[in-house]
Protein backbone atom coordinates (compact mmCIF):
# COMPACT_ATOMS: atom_id res chain seq x y z
CA UNK A 1 0.00 0.00 0.00
CA UNK A 2 1.15 3.50 -0.83
CA UNK A 3 1.92 6.32 1.59
CA UNK A 4 -1.30 8.19 2.38
CA UNK A 5 -0.79 11.96 2.91
CA UNK A 6 -4.32 12.32 4.32
CA UNK A 7 -3.23 10.24 7.26
CA UNK A 8 -0.22 12.49 7.72
CA UNK A 9 -2.57 15.49 7.97
CA UNK A 10 -4.65 13.60 10.49
CA UNK A 11 -1.66 12.75 12.66
CA UNK A 12 -0.41 16.33 12.46
CA UNK A 13 -3.75 17.61 13.68
CA UNK A 14 -3.91 15.06 16.48
CA UNK A 15 -0.47 16.12 17.68
CA UNK A 16 -1.39 19.78 17.27
CA UNK A 17 1.72 20.38 15.22
CA UNK A 18 2.27 22.62 12.25
CA UNK A 19 3.94 21.24 9.15
CA UNK A 20 6.82 23.61 9.74
CA UNK A 21 7.42 22.17 13.21
CA UNK A 22 7.34 18.63 11.86
CA UNK A 23 9.73 19.56 9.04
CA UNK A 24 12.07 21.01 11.62
CA UNK A 25 11.89 17.85 13.77
CA UNK A 26 12.68 15.49 10.93
CA UNK A 27 15.37 17.74 9.44
CA UNK A 28 13.44 18.59 6.27
CA UNK A 29 12.72 21.92 4.68
CA UNK A 30 9.12 23.01 4.64
CA UNK A 31 9.16 22.79 0.87
CA UNK A 32 10.30 19.15 0.92
CA UNK A 33 7.63 18.21 3.44
CA UNK A 34 5.06 20.13 1.43
CA UNK A 35 5.89 17.99 -1.61
CA UNK A 36 5.21 14.88 0.46
CA UNK A 37 1.95 16.29 1.83
CA UNK A 38 0.76 17.11 -1.66
CA UNK A 39 1.87 13.71 -2.89
CA UNK A 40 4.06 15.31 -5.52
CA UNK A 41 6.74 13.09 -4.09
CA UNK A 42 6.24 9.61 -2.65
CA UNK A 43 8.42 9.48 0.45
CA UNK A 44 10.80 6.53 0.90
CA UNK A 45 10.11 4.29 3.87
CA UNK A 46 13.01 5.79 5.85
CA UNK A 47 11.41 9.23 5.60
CA UNK A 48 8.04 7.88 6.72
CA UNK A 49 9.82 6.21 9.64
CA UNK A 50 11.21 9.60 10.70
CA UNK A 51 7.76 11.18 10.36
CA UNK A 52 6.21 8.35 12.35
CA UNK A 53 8.81 8.69 15.08
CA UNK A 54 8.40 12.48 15.26
CA UNK A 55 4.63 12.13 15.55
CA UNK A 56 4.73 9.03 17.80
CA UNK A 57 2.48 7.13 15.40
CA UNK A 58 3.13 3.60 14.10
CA UNK A 59 4.66 3.72 10.64
CA UNK A 60 1.92 1.40 9.33
CA UNK A 61 -0.63 4.10 10.12
CA UNK A 62 0.63 6.17 7.19
CA UNK A 63 0.08 3.32 4.75
CA UNK A 64 -3.62 2.81 5.45
CA UNK A 65 -6.73 3.64 3.45
CA UNK A 66 -8.33 7.06 3.64
CA UNK A 67 -10.35 7.59 6.81
CA UNK A 68 -13.78 9.24 6.60
CA UNK A 69 -13.58 12.83 7.67
CA UNK A 70 -15.90 14.48 10.16
CA UNK A 71 -17.85 17.30 8.55
CA UNK A 72 -16.64 20.38 10.40
CA UNK A 73 -19.91 22.16 9.69
CA UNK A 74 -21.81 19.52 11.59
CA UNK A 75 -19.71 19.98 14.69
CA UNK A 76 -20.43 22.56 17.34
CA UNK A 77 -18.07 23.57 20.07
CA UNK A 78 -19.83 24.97 23.09
CA UNK A 79 -17.02 27.32 24.12
CA UNK A 80 -16.54 28.55 20.60
CA UNK A 81 -15.07 31.87 21.66
CA UNK A 82 -12.25 30.29 23.61
CA UNK A 83 -11.53 27.17 21.56
CA UNK A 84 -8.44 27.57 19.40
CA UNK A 85 -8.34 26.40 15.81
CA UNK A 86 -5.69 23.88 16.80
CA UNK A 87 -7.88 22.45 19.58
CA UNK A 88 -10.81 22.30 17.21
CA UNK A 89 -8.80 20.48 14.54
CA UNK A 90 -7.38 18.03 17.09
CA UNK A 91 -10.87 17.18 18.39
CA UNK A 92 -12.26 16.70 14.90
CA UNK A 93 -9.27 14.54 13.96
CA UNK A 94 -10.05 12.39 17.01
CA UNK A 95 -13.53 12.01 15.57
CA UNK A 96 -12.01 10.72 12.31
CA UNK A 97 -9.99 8.14 14.22
CA UNK A 98 -13.15 7.16 16.08
CA UNK A 99 -14.83 6.43 12.75
CA UNK A 100 -12.18 3.85 11.95
CA UNK A 101 -12.55 2.36 15.45
CA UNK A 102 -16.33 2.27 15.03
CA UNK A 103 -15.93 0.55 11.67
CA UNK A 104 -13.71 -2.09 13.28
CA UNK A 105 -16.31 -2.62 16.01
CA UNK A 106 -19.09 -2.95 13.48
CA UNK A 107 -17.09 -5.46 11.47
CA UNK A 108 -16.63 -7.65 14.53
CA UNK A 109 -19.87 -7.31 16.50
CA UNK A 110 -23.61 -6.98 16.00
CA UNK A 111 -24.62 -3.72 17.67
CA UNK A 112 -27.92 -2.01 18.55
CA UNK A 113 -29.40 -0.07 15.66
CA UNK A 114 -29.99 3.66 15.96
CA UNK A 115 -33.37 4.30 17.56
CA UNK A 116 -33.86 8.08 17.52
CA UNK A 117 -36.78 10.26 16.52
CA UNK A 118 -36.57 13.28 14.28
CA UNK A 119 -37.91 16.32 16.13
CA UNK A 120 -36.57 18.93 13.75
CA UNK A 121 -40.10 20.30 13.29
CA UNK A 122 -40.67 20.60 17.04
CA UNK A 123 -40.28 24.20 18.22
CA UNK A 124 -40.28 23.37 21.93
CA UNK A 125 -37.12 21.48 23.05
CA UNK A 126 -38.85 20.40 26.29
CA UNK A 127 -41.62 18.76 24.24
CA UNK A 128 -38.96 17.02 22.12
CA UNK A 129 -37.32 15.70 25.30
CA UNK A 130 -40.68 14.37 26.49
CA UNK A 131 -41.31 12.74 23.09
CA UNK A 132 -37.95 10.98 23.14
CA UNK A 133 -38.49 9.80 26.71
CA UNK A 134 -41.84 8.43 25.63
CA UNK A 135 -40.31 6.77 22.56
CA UNK A 136 -37.69 5.14 24.76
CA UNK A 137 -40.28 4.23 27.45
CA UNK A 138 -38.39 6.08 30.14
CA UNK A 139 -41.37 7.68 31.85
CA UNK A 140 -40.40 10.42 34.28
CA UNK A 141 -37.65 8.45 35.98
CA UNK A 142 -34.09 9.83 36.28
CA UNK A 143 -31.44 8.54 33.88
CA UNK A 144 -29.12 6.16 35.76
CA UNK A 145 -26.26 5.62 33.32
CA UNK A 146 -26.41 8.11 30.48
CA UNK A 147 -23.73 6.50 28.31
CA UNK A 148 -25.30 3.07 28.64
CA UNK A 149 -28.69 4.50 27.69
CA UNK A 150 -27.25 6.15 24.58
CA UNK A 151 -25.34 3.04 23.55
CA UNK A 152 -28.39 0.85 24.06
CA UNK A 153 -30.27 3.09 21.60
CA UNK A 154 -27.62 2.70 18.91
CA UNK A 155 -25.61 5.88 19.48
CA UNK A 156 -21.85 5.42 19.19
CA UNK A 157 -20.23 7.16 22.15
CA UNK A 158 -16.53 7.96 22.30
CA UNK A 159 -14.45 9.93 24.73
CA UNK A 160 -12.19 12.86 23.96
CA UNK A 161 -9.31 13.10 26.40
CA UNK A 162 -8.44 16.52 25.06
CA UNK A 163 -7.13 17.87 28.34
CA UNK A 164 -8.81 21.18 27.74
CA UNK A 165 -11.98 22.73 29.04
CA UNK A 166 -12.58 24.49 25.76
CA UNK A 167 -13.85 21.45 23.90
CA UNK A 168 -17.00 20.19 25.58
CA UNK A 169 -18.44 17.61 23.29
CA UNK A 170 -19.74 17.21 19.79
CA UNK A 171 -22.06 15.02 17.83
CA UNK A 172 -22.70 14.16 14.21
CA UNK A 173 -24.46 11.76 11.88
CA UNK A 174 -22.53 9.42 9.61
CA UNK A 175 -24.35 7.04 7.28
CA UNK A 176 -27.49 7.26 9.45
CA UNK A 177 -25.47 6.37 12.52
CA UNK A 178 -25.38 8.94 15.33
CA UNK A 179 -22.09 9.68 17.10
CA UNK A 180 -21.41 11.55 20.32
CA UNK A 181 -17.95 12.56 21.53
CA UNK A 182 -17.53 13.52 25.19
CA UNK A 183 -14.67 15.33 26.87
CA UNK A 184 -13.59 13.26 29.87
CA UNK A 185 -11.70 16.26 31.23
CA UNK A 186 -15.03 17.51 32.65
CA UNK A 187 -16.85 16.41 35.78
CA UNK A 188 -19.21 13.45 35.47
CA UNK A 189 -22.22 15.70 35.91
CA UNK A 190 -21.02 18.07 33.21
CA UNK A 191 -20.23 15.18 30.91
CA UNK A 192 -23.75 13.75 31.38
CA UNK A 193 -25.25 17.12 30.59
CA UNK A 194 -22.98 17.40 27.53
CA UNK A 195 -24.20 13.97 26.40
CA UNK A 196 -27.84 15.05 26.79
CA UNK A 197 -27.04 18.34 25.03
CA UNK A 198 -25.57 16.46 22.06
CA UNK A 199 -28.54 14.08 22.10
CA UNK A 200 -30.66 17.21 21.72
CA UNK A 201 -28.67 18.22 18.63
CA UNK A 202 -29.11 14.74 17.13
CA UNK A 203 -32.85 14.84 17.69
CA UNK A 204 -33.55 18.51 17.00
CA UNK A 205 -31.01 19.48 14.37
CA UNK A 206 -30.43 16.36 12.31
CA UNK A 207 -30.84 18.08 8.99
CA UNK A 208 -28.77 21.17 9.59
CA UNK A 209 -26.03 19.78 11.78
CA UNK A 210 -25.47 21.07 15.27
CA UNK A 211 -23.51 24.09 14.16
CA UNK A 212 -26.50 26.41 13.82
CA UNK A 213 -25.55 29.20 16.15
CA UNK A 214 -26.64 30.28 19.58
CA UNK A 215 -30.30 29.42 19.09
CA UNK A 216 -29.45 25.78 18.40
CA UNK A 217 -27.18 25.76 21.47
CA UNK A 218 -29.95 27.19 23.65
CA UNK A 219 -32.41 24.63 22.31
CA UNK A 220 -29.99 21.77 23.00
CA UNK A 221 -29.44 23.07 26.53
CA UNK A 222 -33.16 23.30 27.13
CA UNK A 223 -33.58 19.76 25.75
CA UNK A 224 -30.82 18.44 28.02
CA UNK A 225 -32.29 20.11 31.09
CA UNK A 226 -35.74 18.67 30.42
CA UNK A 227 -34.42 15.26 29.43
CA UNK A 228 -32.26 14.79 32.54
CA UNK A 229 -34.62 16.51 34.98
CA UNK A 230 -38.26 15.84 34.00
CA UNK A 231 -40.48 18.57 35.41
CA UNK A 232 -42.96 16.24 37.10
CA UNK A 233 -40.22 14.28 38.89
CA UNK A 234 -38.39 17.41 40.06
CA UNK A 235 -41.63 18.98 41.32
CA UNK A 236 -42.65 15.86 43.19
CA UNK A 237 -39.24 15.31 44.77
CA UNK A 238 -38.36 18.94 45.49
CA UNK A 239 -41.57 20.92 46.01
CA UNK A 240 -39.67 23.30 48.28
CA UNK A 241 -36.01 24.21 48.53
CA UNK A 242 -34.54 25.96 51.52
CA UNK A 243 -30.77 25.54 51.35
CA UNK A 244 -27.93 24.97 48.92
CA UNK A 245 -27.05 21.81 50.83
CA UNK A 246 -30.45 20.38 49.92
CA UNK A 247 -29.68 21.00 46.25
CA UNK A 248 -26.21 19.45 46.50
CA UNK A 249 -27.61 16.35 48.23
CA UNK A 250 -30.51 16.08 45.79
CA UNK A 251 -28.61 16.53 42.52
CA UNK A 252 -27.41 12.92 42.65
CA UNK A 253 -30.92 11.73 41.84
CA UNK A 254 -30.68 13.25 38.38
CA UNK A 255 -26.87 13.06 38.02
CA UNK A 256 -26.57 16.74 37.21
CA UNK A 257 -24.43 19.58 38.52
CA UNK A 258 -25.69 21.76 41.35
CA UNK A 259 -25.74 24.71 38.93
CA UNK A 260 -27.88 22.78 36.43
CA UNK A 261 -30.36 21.79 39.14
CA UNK A 262 -30.57 25.37 40.44
CA UNK A 263 -31.27 26.55 36.89
CA UNK A 264 -33.98 23.91 36.44
CA UNK A 265 -35.61 24.64 39.81
CA UNK A 266 -35.75 28.31 38.89
CA UNK A 267 -37.04 27.60 35.40
CA UNK A 268 -39.98 25.52 36.66
CA UNK A 269 -40.77 27.97 39.44
CA UNK A 270 -39.71 26.01 42.53
CA UNK A 271 -37.27 28.72 43.58
CA UNK A 272 -37.63 32.47 43.23
CA UNK A 273 -35.35 34.92 41.42
CA UNK A 274 -33.89 35.86 44.74
CA UNK A 275 -33.19 32.24 45.74
CA UNK A 276 -31.71 31.55 42.33
CA UNK A 277 -29.28 34.43 42.74
CA UNK A 278 -28.43 33.53 46.34
CA UNK A 279 -27.80 29.83 45.63
CA UNK A 280 -25.59 30.64 42.64
CA UNK A 281 -23.52 33.08 44.69
CA UNK A 282 -23.19 30.53 47.51
CA UNK A 283 -22.20 27.83 45.04
CA UNK A 284 -19.48 29.97 43.49
CA UNK A 285 -18.22 31.23 46.83
CA UNK A 286 -18.09 27.84 48.53
CA UNK A 287 -16.98 25.59 45.69
CA UNK A 288 -15.55 27.78 42.92
CA UNK A 289 -15.50 25.88 39.65
CA UNK A 290 -15.31 22.41 41.23
CA UNK A 291 -18.38 20.24 41.37
CA UNK A 292 -19.28 19.36 44.96
CA UNK A 293 -19.75 15.68 45.76
CA UNK A 294 -19.23 14.51 42.20
CA UNK A 295 -20.43 11.13 40.94
CA UNK A 296 -18.12 8.37 39.70
CA UNK A 297 -17.23 8.68 36.03
CA UNK A 298 -19.37 6.92 33.47
CA UNK A 299 -17.66 4.80 30.84
CA UNK A 300 -18.69 3.02 27.69
CA UNK A 301 -20.55 -0.18 28.48
CA UNK A 302 -20.28 -1.55 24.93
CA UNK A 303 -16.49 -1.25 24.92
CA UNK A 304 -16.31 -2.87 28.35
CA UNK A 305 -18.30 -5.80 26.93
CA UNK A 306 -16.09 -5.97 23.83
CA UNK A 307 -12.86 -5.93 25.85
CA UNK A 308 -14.23 -8.59 28.21
CA UNK A 309 -15.16 -10.69 25.19
CA UNK A 310 -11.70 -10.30 23.70
CA UNK A 311 -10.22 -11.37 27.00
CA UNK A 312 -12.42 -14.46 27.05
CA UNK A 313 -11.02 -15.38 23.68
CA UNK A 314 -7.47 -14.76 24.80
CA UNK A 315 -7.02 -11.73 22.60
CA UNK A 316 -4.92 -8.91 24.10
CA UNK A 317 -6.34 -5.42 24.32
CA UNK A 318 -3.73 -3.92 22.05
CA UNK A 319 -5.04 -6.05 19.18
CA UNK A 320 -7.53 -3.34 18.22
CA UNK A 321 -4.87 -0.63 18.08
CA UNK A 322 -2.58 -2.94 16.14
CA UNK A 323 -5.25 -3.83 13.61
CA UNK A 324 -6.17 -0.19 13.16
CA UNK A 325 -2.48 0.86 13.08
CA UNK A 326 -3.18 3.41 15.80
CA UNK A 327 -1.06 4.46 18.75
CA UNK A 328 -2.34 2.67 21.83
CA UNK A 329 -2.85 5.96 23.66
CA UNK A 330 -5.10 7.31 20.91
CA UNK A 331 -7.34 4.30 21.35
CA UNK A 332 -7.34 4.83 25.11
CA UNK A 333 -8.37 8.44 24.57
CA UNK A 334 -11.38 7.33 22.55
CA UNK A 335 -12.42 4.39 24.73
CA UNK A 336 -12.63 6.09 28.13
CA UNK A 337 -9.23 4.71 29.13
CA UNK A 338 -10.65 1.18 29.17
CA UNK A 339 -7.76 -0.24 27.20
CA UNK A 340 -5.10 1.13 29.54
CA UNK A 341 -3.43 -0.88 32.25
CA UNK A 342 -2.05 -4.37 32.07
CA UNK A 343 -4.10 -7.27 30.82
CA UNK A 344 -4.51 -8.58 34.33
CA UNK A 345 -7.05 -11.16 33.33
CA UNK A 346 -5.39 -12.24 30.14
CA UNK A 347 -5.19 -16.00 30.03
CA UNK A 348 -1.69 -17.40 30.08
CA UNK A 349 -0.33 -18.38 26.73
CA UNK A 350 1.89 -21.45 26.40
CA UNK A 351 2.99 -23.72 29.21
CA UNK A 352 2.47 -22.58 32.78
CA UNK A 353 5.69 -21.57 34.51
CA UNK A 354 5.28 -24.10 37.30
CA UNK A 355 7.93 -26.71 37.81
CA UNK A 356 8.50 -29.53 40.21
CA UNK A 357 11.37 -29.07 42.61
CA UNK A 358 12.95 -32.19 43.94
CA UNK A 359 13.35 -32.20 47.69
CA UNK A 360 16.90 -32.79 48.82
CA UNK B 1 -41.57 41.49 44.05
CA UNK B 2 -43.20 40.09 40.95
CA UNK B 3 -46.53 39.31 39.30
CA UNK B 4 -47.50 42.98 39.50
CA UNK B 5 -47.15 43.43 43.26
CA UNK B 6 -45.48 46.52 44.71
CA UNK B 7 -44.38 47.39 48.26
CA UNK B 8 -46.93 49.43 50.20
CA UNK B 9 -46.95 50.96 53.68
CA UNK B 10 -50.31 52.67 53.89
CA UNK B 11 -51.30 53.23 57.52
CA UNK B 12 -47.75 52.24 58.52
CA UNK B 13 -48.51 48.62 57.76
CA UNK B 14 -45.94 47.05 55.42
CA UNK B 15 -47.55 44.96 52.72
CA UNK B 16 -47.41 43.80 49.11
CA UNK B 17 -50.07 45.51 47.05
CA UNK B 18 -51.42 44.66 43.63
CA UNK B 19 -52.46 48.10 42.34
CA UNK B 20 -54.72 46.73 39.62
CA UNK B 21 -56.79 44.39 41.78
CA UNK B 22 -56.33 46.13 45.11
CA UNK B 23 -55.34 42.86 46.75
CA UNK B 24 -52.97 43.38 49.65
CA UNK B 25 -50.86 40.77 51.46
CA UNK B 26 -49.48 41.39 54.93
CA UNK B 27 -46.91 39.15 56.62
CA UNK B 28 -47.96 37.96 60.06
CA UNK B 29 -46.23 35.83 62.68
CA UNK B 30 -48.86 33.58 64.27
CA UNK B 31 -49.08 30.95 66.96
CA UNK B 32 -50.39 28.17 64.72
CA UNK B 33 -51.22 27.80 61.04
CA UNK B 34 -53.05 25.21 58.95
CA UNK B 35 -55.06 23.89 61.86
CA UNK B 36 -58.64 22.99 61.01
CA UNK B 37 -59.61 23.24 64.64
CA UNK B 38 -58.38 26.75 65.25
CA UNK B 39 -57.69 29.88 63.23
CA UNK B 40 -54.30 31.57 63.42
CA UNK B 41 -53.73 34.16 66.13
CA UNK B 42 -51.17 36.93 65.77
CA UNK B 43 -48.38 36.46 68.29
CA UNK B 44 -48.24 40.13 69.16
CA UNK B 45 -51.97 40.75 68.81
CA UNK B 46 -53.64 43.14 66.38
CA UNK B 47 -54.21 46.85 66.97
CA UNK B 48 -56.68 49.45 65.73
CA UNK B 49 -54.70 50.11 62.51
CA UNK B 50 -55.17 46.50 61.37
CA UNK B 51 -58.79 46.66 62.48
CA UNK B 52 -59.42 49.74 60.32
CA UNK B 53 -57.60 48.21 57.36
CA UNK B 54 -59.64 44.99 57.49
CA UNK B 55 -62.85 46.90 58.08
CA UNK B 56 -62.15 49.09 55.06
CA UNK B 57 -61.20 46.22 52.79
CA UNK B 58 -63.50 43.41 53.86
CA UNK B 59 -66.05 45.18 55.99
CA UNK B 60 -68.22 46.58 53.20
CA UNK B 61 -69.09 43.07 52.15
CA UNK B 62 -71.48 43.06 55.08
CA UNK B 63 -72.65 46.67 54.83
CA UNK B 64 -74.30 46.78 51.45
CA UNK B 65 -76.00 50.11 52.19
CA UNK B 66 -72.64 51.78 52.08
CA UNK B 67 -71.96 50.68 48.52
CA UNK B 68 -72.95 53.26 45.91
CA UNK B 69 -74.87 52.26 42.81
CA UNK B 70 -71.79 52.49 40.62
CA UNK B 71 -68.52 51.34 42.06
CA UNK B 72 -65.07 50.79 40.70
CA UNK B 73 -64.79 47.04 40.18
CA UNK B 74 -61.19 47.16 41.37
CA UNK B 75 -62.40 48.23 44.78
CA UNK B 76 -64.83 45.36 44.91
CA UNK B 77 -61.99 42.91 44.47
CA UNK B 78 -59.77 44.41 47.09
CA UNK B 79 -59.06 42.43 50.19
CA UNK B 80 -56.39 42.23 52.84
CA UNK B 81 -54.89 38.79 53.08
CA UNK B 82 -52.48 37.78 55.81
CA UNK B 83 -49.58 35.45 55.11
CA UNK B 84 -49.68 33.75 58.50
CA UNK B 85 -46.43 31.97 59.38
CA UNK B 86 -45.99 29.88 62.52
CA UNK B 87 -42.47 28.88 63.55
CA UNK B 88 -42.25 26.38 66.40
CA UNK B 89 -38.72 25.09 66.67
CA UNK B 90 -37.92 23.36 63.37
CA UNK B 91 -41.59 23.11 62.47
CA UNK B 92 -42.83 25.79 60.09
CA UNK B 93 -46.42 26.09 58.88
CA UNK B 94 -47.98 28.81 56.76
CA UNK B 95 -51.37 29.80 55.42
CA UNK B 96 -52.87 32.67 53.47
CA UNK B 97 -55.86 33.93 55.42
CA UNK B 98 -58.63 36.46 54.81
CA UNK B 99 -59.94 37.65 58.20
CA UNK B 100 -63.38 39.21 58.57
CA UNK B 101 -62.61 41.31 61.58
CA UNK B 102 -60.45 41.94 64.61
CA UNK B 103 -62.01 40.73 67.86
CA UNK B 104 -60.43 41.01 71.29
CA UNK B 105 -57.31 42.52 69.74
CA UNK B 106 -56.69 39.55 67.47
CA UNK B 107 -58.10 37.84 64.39
CA UNK B 108 -61.75 36.92 64.68
CA UNK B 109 -63.42 34.82 62.02
CA UNK B 110 -62.05 34.19 58.55
CA UNK B 111 -63.74 34.29 55.16
CA UNK B 112 -61.14 32.05 53.61
CA UNK B 113 -57.99 30.20 54.62
CA UNK B 114 -55.56 28.69 52.10
CA UNK B 115 -53.17 26.18 53.63
CA UNK B 116 -49.73 26.69 52.06
CA UNK B 117 -47.28 24.72 54.19
CA UNK B 118 -48.95 22.11 56.33
CA UNK B 119 -47.45 20.48 59.37
CA UNK B 120 -44.49 18.27 58.41
CA UNK B 121 -44.09 19.73 54.93
CA UNK B 122 -41.33 22.18 55.83
CA UNK B 123 -38.13 20.21 56.10
CA UNK B 124 -34.85 21.92 55.23
CA UNK B 125 -33.04 18.60 55.47
CA UNK B 126 -35.29 16.77 53.01
CA UNK B 127 -33.44 15.70 49.87
CA UNK B 128 -34.51 13.94 46.71
CA UNK B 129 -33.85 10.20 47.03
CA UNK B 130 -31.40 8.41 44.79
CA UNK B 131 -33.05 6.77 41.82
CA UNK B 132 -33.99 3.15 42.07
CA UNK B 133 -31.88 0.76 40.01
CA UNK B 134 -33.30 1.96 36.73
CA UNK B 135 -30.18 2.02 34.58
CA UNK B 136 -30.78 -1.50 33.42
CA UNK B 137 -31.20 -0.45 29.82
CA UNK B 138 -31.09 -3.52 27.66
CA UNK B 139 -27.82 -3.59 25.78
CA UNK B 140 -26.99 -6.67 23.78
CA UNK B 141 -24.08 -7.16 21.44
CA UNK B 142 -22.88 -10.35 19.81
CA UNK B 143 -19.78 -11.38 17.99
CA UNK B 144 -20.14 -11.75 14.23
CA UNK B 145 -19.31 -15.20 12.96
Amino acid sequence: MQFNPERLELALRRRRLTAATLADRIGFTSVSLSRIRNLRQVPPRETVERIAEALSYPIEFFYGDCIDSVDENSVSFRSLSSVTLREKHAAIAAGCLAYSVADWLKSQYNLPNADLIDCSQERDPAAAARSLRQHWSLGEQPIGNMIKLLESRGIRVFSLAENTKNVDAFSCWRNEEPYIFLNTFKSTERSRFDAAHELGHLVLHKHGGSNQGQQAEDEANSFASSFLMPKADVLSQMPRVHTLNQIIASKKRWGVSAAALIYRLHKIGVISDWQNRTFNIQLRTNYGSTEPDSLPREISVIWKMVLDDLWKHGIPRNKIADELRLPQEELENLLFGLTSGPDLHRPAVGKPSLSVIEEK
Amino acid sequence: MSKGYIPDSTGRIESSLHPETGVKIVYQNVDLACSKAKGPQAISGKGPAADRMIEKAQGFLFQLDDIPEAINSKVLNNAVWFLCVAVNGESVTAELSLPVSIENQNFGRFVERIFLVKSGEWDPTKVAPLPSANDDYELVISRKE
